[in-house]
């Protein structure tokens, strides 16, 4: 088990980081979720870790940081990738998750999920309601901290730091990662305001440059065009699917580099969720997205990466694709088609 | 360290601790020195309400050689005679004998109101009774008082042999007062419960009473219970309502309407008229202990209520 | 069919109650409307009281009443705040919260004569406040305080939790969250629920028999500097309020006219009462629109 990991470990190191994809034949997806982590990882800042897992190849932290992370060469050894991820230069991960769990109280919510998010892709998490995959969301904020009894155990490394650690400065942390919400939370204030909030709260004071942040973020999420008649009404006035773009507005405004999406489009009608899904697929091109869904499709037409969880576990991670067209696990294949869930 | 120089991403976070103090950290802890400041007054208030009446009532017991029993237990209160008597029972009897009277009348009407309003006719109940009872609760306590001596005490002058003055009007004049308590604890324990609950029993064929007196008033009796002793909590600790309408005799009564004293009453009444420090004085502040204890007393026993709520 | 004679009486007398308690309300309002509305005049409102003679007024109890409520509400409302937020948003699930609610409850319980004779004892006698306005509005404070935190806690609780997790989610700290977010929300339900509160400090008299005093001396009107003994605004002189009034003259007027005044004095009081608790409604109303506009 340490040996095949290993083999592989050393064979991916070459390999582009993000790829998820593996031969055929994996022995355990929850091995290749802590892997891809690891290759996401691989010589960067793996941080000495003494609490490693077992399972973990010593050698891959000790690697120095090598030149494949930072230019991925394509994998001729790696039969399996895609043409796209040969072609393609794979940054390194934006952010993973090493070990995260979650307790509330004494219930384990999400059991030791290592994965990788591949930097500027939109990752989709998807499984039945209660596996946890809205927790694991709300984690990498540290947005959990709020409910009582909400504990966290593991590291979630972003830039170099594990933000699980007591001394993170949460509110800076949460700037730097947008949060989007099931339904949509505009502030009780005007659409300007929305937007403005933040940026003024974070330095932002000039008249002008505020208008022209607000402009730029409107624009972004195709909104300005709509509302720019009328920017001092109440973010309330607007429909539906409007507000959640003016949320979406107003977590880009204070210009972080990860936006995490709660069901972003489930309180939404047809009309309005294929904007919003629109909107995800420009946004990519400056965040890095991990949106929760229950509605595959959805999964299926936005994301690049997609990770099943099952009552708090990580099932399997991998491409859509391959999600989508070949699970590896059971469980996986039986939730996609409908079986349970 | 790649990452860190891909993106310049986090690195904001990391200088946690280090270099200047954040302005977000700064206003944090001056917002939450402020609650918390707030909260600290509140406990000292409290603490220092039940210290200094303490001090100064429990003075009379222990410096000035009046007995607990006698106070609590003597028919005789005259403070100010040659060999002084603080017998406070006349006070203790009247005040509960008040607020005990005020909650037989309210409560019936209290709980009634709530289910007039939740089970018959809740859109009267919501348009205008529940703002009626509103409006009874912020009728200030002097006004019943000055309605209790203009109209209450008349009437029963009228009916009743004596001055019409005595427990019945203090008790008429309270269960008014009490009726918004007892109505809105009710009312918040009646729409609590479960619809399918009653449904379940009209669909046995039971009719709306029969739900009502078998169904719902038995599970919501913990509820009620907690209106109608708050009710009394109220009832015992008012002052000027009753002290206008009681007559302000230190004794026991033999009737109803026979001039009575309350504790409330005895304390408003005397305690602009001693000097501080007196023995007549101190003896007020025993009072005003007892007050304070029963006031306790009645937070325990409703406590006591709301657990079983929880439980049921 | 006897069960379902007995459910038409019950019917019939749970209802009749229902409107009894509404034909009192309606009563006791008509007699003190009827009997106080007649005599209440300009000059019976702005007039100083007489003691012996007919024909006093109640203008400087008027004022000390409203003076004295301004006061009072200047100093509870940051405090109530204040301990509210915490109770909501700071407190966490431990013995100690448990401990502050404890407090919380018991001091809303106390009768209002205790914390008067509280004032007296601390404020007025041990702080050298004397019977004054000061005293009154400190006693007063205790005794809303509660309420207040209360009214806050409550208040900020009913706000979603997304909202709050959206403005700790842009990167501010939880408390610019709760004061530009959440407060602004949660306005409707404090700014109603301070005018009820407020209502219930006009109309308490127990609190302030021995705290601010049942006596006002002479007024001067037209001295507005506040270090001024007979200035109005002078708030360490003593100062009956309009409902300490009500209970003096019940008790112990000498006027020929007490009863009228009495009636007259009551009636005031019900009246701002029941503009307190129309103009609380409607206020409440205008905000949640104006805050939540377009929708």
């Amino acid at each position: 088990m340490t040996m095949i990991a290993t083999e592989k470990t050393e064979a991916r190191r070459n390999a582009a980081p993000t790829a998820g994809e593996k031969p055929a034949g994996t022995p355990s997806p929850a091995d290749s979720a802590s892997e891809a982590a690891l290759n996401a990882g691989t010589g960067t800042v793996l941080p000495p870790a003494p609490s490693a897992p077992p399972a973990q190849p010593a050698s891959a932290p000790k690697q120095a940081p090598s030149v494949s992370a930072e230019t991925p060469k394509p994998a001729p050894s790696e039969p399996e990738a895609s043409g796209s991820a040969l072609t393609q230069a794979a940054p390194p991960p934006a952010f993973y998750t090493k070990d995260l769990s979650v307790f509330y109280g004494e219930k384990q919510a999400i059991k030791q999920v290592s994965m990788a998010f591949p930097d500027r892709q939109v990752v989709a998490l998807i499984g039945p309601s209660g596996c946890g995959k809205s927790t694991f969301l709300r984690s990498l904020n540290r947005m959990n901290d709020l409910i009582p009894g909400a504990s966290i155990q593991g590291e979630i490394w972003i830039g170099g730091h594990n933000i699980c650690d007591s001394k993170t400065d949460v509110v800076r942390l949460r700037q730097k990662i947008g949060m989007v919400w099931q339904r949509p939370n505009p502030f009780h204030k005007s659409i300007y305001e929305n937007v403005a909030f933040g940026p003024r709260y974070h330095g932002v004071k000039n008249k002008a440059a505020l208008d022209q942040l607000v402009e730029e973020c409107l624009r972004k999420t195709a909104l300005w065009d709509e509302v720019k008649d009328r920017l001092h009404q109440s973010g309330l006035a607007l429909s539906g699917g409007q507000q959640q773009r003016l949320c979406i507005a107003r977590s880009i405004a204070v210009k972080p580099d990860i936006l995490l999406m709660d069901e972003p489009a489930s309180a939404l009608d047809p009309v309005s969720t294929a904007k919003v899904e629109e909107l995800i697929a420009e946004l990519k091109q400056d965040y890095t997205i991990v949106i929760v869904t229950h509605n595959m499709h959805q999964a299926a037409r936005v994301s690049d990466k997609t990770a099943f969880f099952f009552l708090g576990d990580l099932v399997e991670y991998d491409d859509t694709n391959k999600i989508f067209t070949n699970p590896t696990r059971k469980s996986t294949d039986d939730y996609i088609s409908g079986r349970f869930g | 360290m790649n990452m860190t120089q891909t993106r310049p991403a986090a690195d904001a976070i990391a200088k946690d601790g280090r270099g200047k103090f954040p302005k977000h950290k700064l206003e944090e802890l001056r917002g939450r020195g402020y609650v918390m400041f707030c909260v600290l007054l509140l406990i000292v208030i409290i603490f220092s309400i039940v210290y200094f009446i303490a001090s100064r009532g429990l003075t009379p017991f222990a410096s000035q050689g009046v007995s607990v029993g006698e106070m609590l237990g003597g028919l005789k209160w005259a403070p100010e005679a040659d060999t002084p008597r603080f017998g406070a029972l006349p006070f203790l009897f009247g005040s509960f004998a008040t607020s005990l009277l005020a909650a037989i009348i309210a409560a019936p009407l209290g709980i009634c109101a709530a289910i007039f309003m939740t089970e018959m006719m809740p859109k009267v109940g919501k348009n205008i009774l529940q703002p009626a009872i509103e409006l009874l609760a912020g009728v200030p306590s002097v006004v019943y008082g000055f309605v209790g001596l203009s109209v209450i005490v008349p009437f029963l002058r009228d009916i009743f042999p004596g001055q019409g003055v005595g427990i019945l009007a203090g008790g008429i004049v309270l269960s008014v007062m009490i009726l918004p308590t007892i109505t809105t604890v009710a009312t918040d324990a009646l729409r609590s419960l479960p619809a399918g609950l009653k449904e379940g029993s009209y669909a046995l064929g039971a009719t709306r009473w029969q739900t009502i007196s078998r169904l719902v008033i038995p599970t919501t009796l913990p509820s009620l219970m907690t209106g109608v002793v708050l009710g009394i909590a109220r009832a015992f600790g008012e002052a000027l309502a009753v002290q206008m309408v009681i007559g302000n005799a230190p004794h026991i009564p033999h009737s109803l309407t026979q001039s009575a004293a309350t504790l409330t009453s005895i304390i408003t009444l005397s305690m602009g008229n001693t000097t501080s420090g007196s023995l007549h004085n101190n003896a007020l502040w025993s009072l005003a202990l007892i007050l304070l204890i029963m006031t306790f007393l009645f937070v325990f026993v409703v406590r006591m209520l709301e657990r079983r709520v929880k439980h049921a | 069919m006897k069960a379902k004679s007995v459910d038409r009486i019950m019917t019939g007398v749970i209802v009749g109650i229902g409107f009894l308690i509404i034909a009192l309300l309606a009563a006791l309002l008509g007699y003190l409307l009827i009997r106080g509305v007649g005599h209440i005049s300009w000059h019976f409102l702005t007039s100083p009281p007489e003691s012996i003679r007919a024909g006093g007024g109640i203008g400087p109890q008027l004022f000390n009443s409203l003076f004295l409520l301004v006061l009072t509400m200047i100093i509870t409302v940051p405090l109530g705040l204040g301990a509210g937020i915490y109770m909501s948003e700071y407190a966490k699930q431990n013995r100690l919260t448990a401990f502050i609610r404890l407090i919380v409850e018991v001091l809303s319980s106390f009768p209002s004569i205790v914390v008067g004779l509280f004032g007296l004892l601390v404020i007025v006698n041990r702080f050298g406040l004397g019977l004054s306005l000061m005293s009154g509005a400190l006693a007063l404070t205790v005794f809303n305080l509660p309420l207040m935190v209360r009214i806050t806690e409550q208040a900020l609780r009913a706000v979603p939790r997304e909202q709050k997790e959206a403005g700790l989610a842009l990167g501010l700290s939880r408390w610019r969250t709760i004061t530009t977010v959440m407060l602004p929300i949660s306005l409707p339900a404090i700014v109603t629920g301070t005018i009820l509160a407020a209502g219930r400090v006009f109309g308490e008299a127990a609190a302030l028999l021995f705290t601010a005093g049942m006596s006002s001396p002479r007024l001067d009107f037209t001295d507005w500097n506040p270090l001024h003994h007979t200035s109005p605004l002078n708030p360490f002189r003593p100062a009956e309020t309009l409902a300490v009034h009500i209970w003096k003259i019940n008790s112990e007027g000498l006027a020929p006219d007490a009863a009228q005044i009495a009636a007259g004095a009551s009636a005031v009081l019900i009246i701002t009462v029941l503009l307190f608790n129309l103009g609380a409604r409607w206020l409440g109303r205008v905000l949640y629109r104006k805050l939540t506009a377009g929708r």
